[in-house]
């Protein structure tokens, strides 16, 4: 009996032989006894290797610290090396401009303040005095509050009015700095480019003449030349 | 809304993309989510090529560490896969060489470190009688495995275990798929003649009215040339000494 060749068993075996060869392989294992302990020997030996069980890889053996900490401590540092490297990058603090900052906001909270303490004295005082006092004397006393308070709301006004002067000052010294720093420069261009164009016209001149005087020497050559011909 | 979108796109990613965002990007993200697709089954591999779980272990973690190096090497219209496995399966060539050139036995391997048939079919299990015997039938079966040649165990364990196609074995192996066939099939054949005197042993001690018939397995397997004979009787002293420790 013609026997298949050996490695044709196993696409048969593991399920992926083609169509053909399937009914083909099947039908030589009906006929030959050979053949067919073979194969049920190999069927039963796959079987047996899944006797072999792994337990899950998932439960990892303790060494080392567990993932989850190792990419904490991993985050951690990246988050550091950011932080160090946004902190070396920021730009320079502009001094001046915080101290403006610094100085409105302490003056505006202060008069704040202040319109606050007076109303609350007023307000004890009032309380205090309140049966004595005409009515008279209570609009004294309420358009004195109001007073206050408009002054004090007028004091922060003009002090911001002040701020915004001066940033404005600053900004116009600024710009008149730099105009300045332009027309010198647009003067030092002029003065060079007329520098430039005297010299190249003394140069100008200078060659003509000589051209003038080449071509004279020339003519006399000419004339000696032809006086001594004859 | 950014970042839903960012994670569903990184679970629905391909093994290729991820590898070339990692390959382009250095994205330890999109490592992270090979090293999670792919590290049980590469693990799986290289226990069942060493016969080892604890260098099974090493084995996968040096496999990943090849692949973060060998990054750029990836090439971009490989299969992820096939690049992969091929990796594990040369460092488990390389492995068993060391092993060999110290002239270890990886069938003498810690017990604790080839344990099978635990941890997770405890629940499977009816009793301690049967968990003792299919540990002792893995552990046959870890030996047998063992025994084979190196190309005969890799193409068994490929196909059977991870069941990856003939044609896959093939790109791994660089070799033609005849030939991944004819591996398998002396595989298979050598597997059975290691395989078939032991069971049948013990079915025989276990059942003594089936004595005879294994007796006559055993003749039958006797004649066959290529059956280790001191192995397999080593494998069965090992077998006595535990039955003896019961």
């Amino acid at each position: 009996m013609n026997h298949p060749k050996r490695e044709e068993w196993a696409p048969y075996v593991f399920g992926e032989a083609t169509p053909e060869a399937r009914h083909r392989l099947a039908d030589h294992l009906q006929d030959c006894p050979e053949c067919a302990a073979e194969i049920a020997g190999w069927r039963q030996s796959l079987d047996k290797l899944d006797r072999w069980k792994l337990p899950r890889m998932a439960a990892r053996p303790a060494q080392g610290p567990p993932p989850l900490l190792k990419w904490g401590v991993a985050a951690a540092l990246v988050l550091g090396a950011g932080v160090g490297l946004g902190r070396w990058s920021a730009p320079a603090v502009d001094l001046n401009a915080l101290q403006n900052r610094i100085e409105a906001s302490v003056k505006s909270s202060l008069a704040v303040d202040r319109q606050q303490r007076l109303a609350a004295d007023l307000q004890s005082a009032l309380s205090i005095t309140d049966g004595q006092l005409t009515n008279d004397f209570r609009t004294q006393l309420d358009s004195a509050l109001a007073g206050a308070v408009n002054r004090s709301t007028v004091e922060t006004q003009r002090q911001l009015g002040e701020f915004i002067q001066a940033v404005n000052r600053a900004r116009e010294e600024d710009r008149q700095i730099t105009f300045s720093w332009i027309e010198k420069i647009q003067k030092q261009h002029a003065a060079d480019y007329l520098s430039l164009r005297n010299d190249l016209e003394t140069v100008a001149s200078l060659t003509e003449e000589e051209i003038r005087r080449a071509r004279q020497s020339l003519n006399r050559l000419a004339a000696i030349q032809s006086n001594n011909e004859p | 809304m950014g970042r839903v979108n960012f994670l569903s796109s990184l679970f629905s990613m391909t093994d290729e993309q991820a590898m070339w965002r990692v390959q382009t990007q250095d994205d330890h993200r999109a490592f992270v989510e090979l090293l999670e697709r792919w590290e049980e089954p590469i693990g799986r591999l290289c226990a069942r090529m060493t016969g080892d779980l604890h260098r099974g272990e090493d084995l996968k973690q040096e496999t990943f560490t090849r692949v973060f190096e060998k990054r750029k090497s990836f090439l971009p219209n490989a299969r992820f896969s096939t690049w992969l496995w091929r990796i594990a399966l040369n460092l488990c060539h390389d492995e068993l060489r060391r092993i060999n050139r110290r002239g270890e036995s990886p069938l003498d391997a810690d017990e604790n470190a080839t344990v099978s048939g635990q941890g997770d079919f405890a629940s499977e299990t009816p009793g301690p009688d049967v968990q003792t015997a299919e540990r002792e039938e893995g552990e046959l079966v870890r030996r047998a495995l063992l025994q084979l040649p190196e190309i005969y165990r890799g193409v068994l364990v490929l196909r059977h275990y991870e069941n990856l196609k003939l044609r896959e074995i093939a790109d791994i192996l660089e070799i033609p798929e005849g030939t991944v066939n004819s591996r398998l099939a002396e595989g298979l054949a050598q597997l059975t003649r290691i395989l078939e005197p032991q069971f049948d042993e013990r079915r025989g001690r276990s059942d003594p009215a089936r004595t005879n018939e294994a007796a006559d397995g055993r003749k039958r397997s006797g004649s066959l040339p290529v059956c280790p004979d001191d192995s397999s009787s080593s494998a069965r002293r090992g077998l006595q000494m535990k039955a003896a420790n019961l």
